[in-house]
């Protein structure tokens, strides 16, 4: 497994959808949050 | 606003509009400043998305990664015309937005809790009740600028470079 802080290093496309999905659940974290920010604001 | 003297019923508890207005500077801040905090980390977490999957040489729109989304984001898709494509044909280039006031749709969201929470104002205010008012405002000006110059950047089409990542 290559090591990700390593700039140098190709990260292949196991490693890329690894960090894909990590990316995403992070993006939905978000979302979800400001989704009851928004409707905290306008209830 | 000055309280009335009616009184709201909910199962629990009894609140009169004085508790409820001197509440709403505190509870808008705190969404506001929230709501503000997660949509500047939307713009690092988009782009790392983005580039994980240009790694991955998969075409996505915005729609299918953002799964969470709120009335906000329905309300902007709303359309009079009748006829289109269900879907748009090629990914959307980010001048996309440019003249489009829904990049405005957060923005007035939070004009509309900056206004709320100077409502809660009225005259003859102890002035530490206005203290705490105006504070509460100030604060949510100050983190809205930021949300307020970068919608007008993408309406314009100008100083991409500086607002968007």
């Amino acid at each position: 497994m290559p090591d990700l802080r390593n700039n140098e290093t190709q990260p292949d496309s196991g490693t890329d959808w690894r960090l894909f999905e990590i990316h995403k659940a992070s993006m939905e974290a978000v979302g979800k949050a400001q989704g009851r920010f928004v409707n905290a604001l306008l209830s | 606003m000055r309280p009335s003297d009616m009184t709201v019923d909910f199962p629990l508890v009894k609140l009169n509009p004085a508790g409820l207005w001197a509440l709403t500077p505190a509870v808008l801040t705190v969404l506001s400043l929230s709501l503000i905090g997660s949509l500047n980390i939307m713009g690092p977490v988009w782009k790392r998305l983005s580039d994980s999957t240009d790694r991955l040489e998969q075409k996505v729109f915005f729609t299918d990664l953002d799964v969470n989304k709120n009335v906000i984001d329905y309300l902007v898709y709303l359309r009079i015309r009748p006829e289109g494509p269900v879907e748009p044909t090629k990914a959307p280039i980010e001048t996309s937005r440019k003249w489009s006031l829904y990049v405005f749709s957060y923005p007035l969201l939070l004009l509309f809790s900056i206004a709320s929470t100077f409502l809660a104002d009225y005259k003859g205010a102890p002035t530490s009740f206005r203290l705490y008012v105006y504070g509460c405002g100030v604060l949510q000006v100050l983190f809205s600028v930021r949300i307020w110059y970068r919608a007008f950047c993408r309406f314009l089409g100008i100083r991409r470079a500086q607002t968007e990542i």
